[in-house]
């Protein structure tokens, strides 16, 4: 995904066919992010164009000294986080205590999991609880810090590090049985 | 990297390699929401400005409405205070400039009070057509004859008696009539002929006269008492002095006084203006004019000649097509001062200064420097004009359909005061890498027109005394963007429609 800046500036002037060239452009990548936070492909893309309209609206904030890409990424994160902090409400708030079940080592886990594609990956960290989920995805993969994450979620540090641990402990439990 | 980073290393790369093709469905989603927002946008800035404009309106014209309001009470205080203190002779007084009286009576000669004095008599001051009319409303005695009020005159007139002495020669008093309310400028002249047709002083004693149809208006002087007429018994049963006036002579001890109720519009006109009928051996002409007591006969309909107003309002710019893209197209601010001056009731002109701007702009302009150190490395500026800023002269010649209605066309005088631009730099590497910075500045007006003027055409309506609307059409004479290639500029002109409340500060 290389972005040039004149479709930036063409963006910044609200030209239909800057934006729709743009849309191309981070589609796949936006998608990718969107379809981890969401429970749906509708929902993703619903999510998507959400955050694709902020990212216009915003485009003229855009300091062209920050990676487009990474940019993006936290503005549609942010969306998603939003979206699900209106519909989370009290029910996720609780931790519930879970005894995890004895799993096979990591070693071997982690050479199942590259075996898996990455369909059934997904669908295994989907059944994750949903704060639980969100703290894994936001931290493992779009690397944001515990504390953001706290930030984002509306919930203690040490609590983003236990629903991280909880995540963890859940997957390895789910991939081995799956294997 | 210990086996738990790995996991996530793994876990991660995995999710990575899932893939989601474009689909042009999902852009027609967006586009969807993108044009709805627009929309949104554009509502929200013209509902701003509107009621900003509404507003400010509402705002300066408060503490006018308050006055108005307060501008009733002065003739109930009037009207009350006469009727506490009845009229005496010394009560009417010229000193008091546009004051006004007015007797109202009826005679009906089956009463026997015929003989008794008059009427009360109620001092009105000036006031506005339609309070005075209503002022009729407001004593409904002069139409229906009341044996108490005739009481309460009588009382009245023995007051003035006891004030003279109680003197019963009134030949000894000086008979005048009194004056009473006029309308128009023919009244006036229909009274000034009147008077200066006849010489002779009025007869007072045993005068008995039927009503006569005169619609005149007769003034009254300094210190005079008010002429006393009555009605004959064997001619005026049944009369009610209605656009009449009566002289009514009092048998003895009363002072005269004029009974004269407001003449009817019909009866105004210069032709049909009657001379006051008098006993054919006295005749009683109406009085002279006194210095002093002059009424204002100018037309209170007439437009003030100058006028100071605010106007604030929105323009909705139609925008001109540049290269196949709308541009220039959206809702703008427009408000400021305007001086206007009637030269007549229905022509006037106005000039006006304020401030104006177009945004919605597109036109990019780029500059690019090439380095060569390690490859080619070139910096890009490109400069996007969002807003122009104007300051705006408008001049209107107006044509008033009436007081409220107007037409007007006129030339705008825009001069372009700054603009607001978009300025982004980038550094481009022969390794297509791209970094730079975008940030908005003022003062880039290269590429536009220095000023320009617009027609208009306008459609004023006065919603009160002080407070208008109007809708305007504007087209543009010049070109906004002042490209230099031959023909590109062609179609840069704009035009639109521009909604103003405007509010007279000053008349």
């Amino acid at each position: 995904m290389n972005i040039e800046i004149d479709l930036i500036t063409a963006c910044i002037r609200k030209e239909r066919k800057a934006q729709y060239e743009l849309y191309k452009l981070v589609f796949r990548y936006l998608m990718s992010i969107c379809i981890r936070y969401t429970h749906s492909y509708e929902d993703a893309n619903e999510a998507l164009n959400t955050g694709f309209l902020k990212i216009l609206n915003n485009m003229e904030k855009y300091r062209a000294d920050v990676p487009f890409k990474a940019w993006i990424r936290k503005i549609m994160v942010n969306v998603l986080i939003d979206e699900f902090r209106k519909q989370k409400r009290e029910k996720e708030n609780l931790i519930v205590a879970h005894e995890y079940a004895e799993h096979k080592p990591l070693v071997e886990i982690n050479e199942a999991i590259a075996k898996m594609d990455a369909e059934r990956i997904h669908r295994l960290i989907m059944e994750l609880p949903p704060v639980s989920q969100k703290v894994f995805n936001l931290f493992v993969v779009d690397g944001f810090e515990h504390k953001e994450i706290a930030t984002m979620l509306g919930i203690s540090e040490g609590t983003s590090k236990w629903h991280l641990h909880n995540s963890r402990e859940q997957l390895k439990e789910k991939l081995a049985k799956a294997m | 990297m210990n086996e738990e980073e790995k996991f996530d290393e793994l876990l991660s790369s995995k999710l990575s390699e899932r893939d989601f093709p474009f689909d042009e469905v999902n852009w027609d989603e967006a586009e969807r929401l993108i044009i709805k927002q627009e929309r949104l946008r554009k509502i929200t800035r013209f509902a701003l400005v509107f009621s900003a404009g509404i507003a400010a309106g509402v705002l300066i014209m408060l503490p006018f409405l308050i006055n108005t309001n307060n501008a009733l009470p002065i003739f109930v205080s009037s009207k009350s205070k006469a009727n506490q203190n009845p009229i005496t002779q010394s009560s009417i007084s010229p000193t008091v400039n546009n004051d006004r009286v007015t007797t109202n009576n009826t005679i009906n000669q089956k009463e026997e009070k015929l003989h008794e004095p008059i009427q009360s008599a109620v001092v009105i001051k000036e006031t506005p057509t339609h309070i005075r009319v209503a002022s009729s409303n407001i004593f409904p005695i002069a139409k229906t004859p009341n044996k108490n009020s005739s009481l309460s005159v009588a009382s009245i007139n023995k007051e003035t008696h006891k004030l003279k002495g109680e003197s019963n020669s009134i030949a000894s008093v000086k008979e005048k009539p009194i004056y009473a309310d006029t309308r128009n400028t023919k009244e006036a002249i229909a009274i000034e002929k009147a008077t200066n047709e006849s010489s002779a002083k009025p007869a007072i004693n045993g005068i008995t006269e039927n009503a006569a149809p005169i619609n005149s208006i007769v003034k009254t002087e300094n210190n005079i008492p008010a002429t006393t007429t009555a009605a004959n018994k064997n001619n005026t049963e049944n009369t009610v002095i209605s656009s009449n006036i009566s002289k009514v002579s009092t048998t003895n001890s009363t002072l005269p006084v004029t009974t004269i109720t407001r003449p009817t519009k019909n009866s105004l006109s210069d032709s049909a203006v009657p001379k006051p009928q008098t006993n054919s051996s006295n005749n009683i002409p109406p009085p002279p004019l006194l210095p002093g007591t002059q009424p204002n006969y100018t037309n209170n309909d007439n437009p003030t000649s100058n006028i100071l107003s605010v106007y604030a309002g929105g323009n909705y710019s139609f925008g001109w097509k540049d290269n196949g893209e709308k541009e220039g197209s959206g809702i703008t601010p427009w408000a400021g001062f305007n001086f206007t001056h009637y030269f007549t009731n229905d022509i006037s002109a106005s000039l006006g200064v304020g401030y104006s701007e177009l945004n919605h702009l597109n036109e990019t302009y780029t500059s690019s420097m090439m380095q060569y150190d390690f490859g080619a490395n070139a910096t890009i500026t490109t400069i996007t004009p969002q807003v122009v800023y104007y300051i705006a002269f408008p001049l209107k010649l107006q044509y008033n359909l009436d007081s409220k209605n107007m037409f007007g066309v006129g030339l705008d005088y825009l001069l372009m005061l700054t603009t607001s631009s978009i300025l982004t730099t980038g550094q481009q590497t022969s390794f297509g890498e791209t970094t730079g910075t975008s940030e908005k500045q003022n003062g880039y007006t290269q590429g536009f027109s220095n000023s320009n003027i617009q027609l208009t055409l306008a459609y004023t309506r006065m919603l009160t005394g002080r407070f208008g609307i109007s809708a305007e059409y504007y087209y543009d004479f010049d070109y906004v963007e002042n490209n230099t290639v031959p023909g590109i500029n062609q179609s840069a002109k704009n035009s639109g429609l521009r909604l103003v409340l405007s509010y007279q500060l000053m008349k």
